[in-house]
């Protein structure tokens, strides 16, 4: 461990050391999203502006996304089943090269002129305000529930397809594609369903899609037949992927919506103030998520030992 | 399953009657945004006299 600067046998060292580069990490990830968060607001206005922004924004952050995973799966273990001796150095050169197109580009872009002189509210008000717009009260409750879905859902995807269905690998890159693909396609249709249906309608049918995809892998997606299993899951998974997936794109539209109706109470553009607040709920909702996980499945493993099952042949199910 | 499944059924469920209490849609709601837009080109087209007046 090269970048470590403690001793790793100290175990209290190690964990206030991680502790204490997790924090700075969040802290400075957490300006950036917030700019970030604003950007998409000022640059788009209408519901269709934001949502092809939303489009492009997460199809660039699953092309990040598969960057960082081939990275890690090239990287991580060396040919004797250690650490790769060229981790760090991709790592290292990785961050230099995002870091540089971060800061790059926070030169480029520009707010618009005259917000800049805009007289802003006070802390307590402006916090105080927020609480008092009950769209965006509502909004991010629904934040609430659909960011404990994201996180297990990416969090227990790996254990679902490698524990449960336990398919050869060129099936799962195979599914995994038509799933990808799936999606893509039902991305084409939304703006046309936001045209007819309106944000919260569509917004409404992309979480019954999810439910029935959720509720479907719950009935079918089990260990029913090993070697077919991926058949079985792999229409509910393209119903999560699609109805899920399409949330993630309607989402920051919905929160825009509850930012200009803030406008129109107080006169003032606000994304920052709603965008640190809204950190105050997904955060929470992010470890809630990891939490209930991780209990649901020690508690069945749990019980599964007193029962005396194996646990190396046992399904975490 | 539970962990994978059931707890994300019943988020999105309650997510959902949420959503169907979510206030900002209709004509009224696009009439509204309509104005919006409006005060947003009257915020710059001010911006901008005012800067042409101290440029003069």
């Amino acid at each position: 461990m090269p970048f470590l600067l403690i001793d790793t046998n100290n175990e209290i060292a190690l964990f206030v050391y991680l502790l204490v580069i997790l924090l700075a990490f969040d802290t400075v990830y957490t300006f950036m999203s917030s700019a970030n968060f604003v950007l998409g607001y000022e640059i788009a206005f209408t519901k269709k502006e934001r949502a092809n922004l939303s489009i492009y924004a997460n199809l660039f952050n699953a092309i990040a996304t598969g960057i960082v995973m081939a990275a890690t799966l090239i990287f991580l273990y060396g040919q004797d089943g250690g650490t790769n001796p060229m981790l760090y150095p991709a790592l290292f050169i990785l961050s230099m090269i995002t870091t540089t197109v971060i800061i790059t580009a926070s030169f480029i872009v520009k707010e618009k002129p005259y917000l800049k002189f805009e007289e802003p509210l006070g802390l307590k008000e402006g916090i105080m305000l927020c609480f008092k717009n009950k769209p965006w009260l509502i909004a991010s409750f629904v934040t609430f529930f659909t960011t404990i879905t994201n996180t297990i859902l990416l969090t227990g995807l790996l254990y679902y397809i490698t524990i449960i269905l336990t398919p050869p690998i060129p099936l799962v890159i195979v599914a995994l594609l038509g799933i990808f693909a799936s999606f893509i396609v039902f991305i084409g249709l939304l703006n046309k369903m936001l045209e007819k249906y309106g944000l919260k309608y569509t917004f409404m049918i992309c979480i019954t899609i999810g439910i029935i995809g959720f509720f479907s892998i719950f009935f079918i997606g089990w260990n029913i037949f090993p070697g077919w299993n991926i058949y079985f899951a792999f229409i509910p998974l393209i119903l999560v992927a699609v109805g899920y997936g399409s949330l993630s794109i309607i989402n920051p539209t919905v929160t825009g919506e509850c930012i200009d109706y803030d406008e129109k109470e107080t006169g003032k553009r606000r994304e920052v103030t709603y965008g640190g607040i809204g950190a105050l709920i997904t955060k929470p909702a992010i470890s809630i998520a990891n939490a209930l996980f991780l209990f649901m499945i020690e508690f069945f493993v749990l019980i599964q030992m007193q029962e005396g099952d194996n646990l190396l042949t046992q399904n975490w199910d | 399953m539970i962990s994978f499944a059931l707890i994300p059924v019943i988020s999105l469920v309650i997510a959902a009657v949420l959503m169907y209490f979510w206030p900002l849609h209709g004509p009224e709601w696009d009439k509204t945004k309509e104005e919006l837009k409006q005060i947003h080109l009257e915020k710059e087209k001010a911006f901008l006299q005012e800067l042409k007046k101290k440029e003069l």
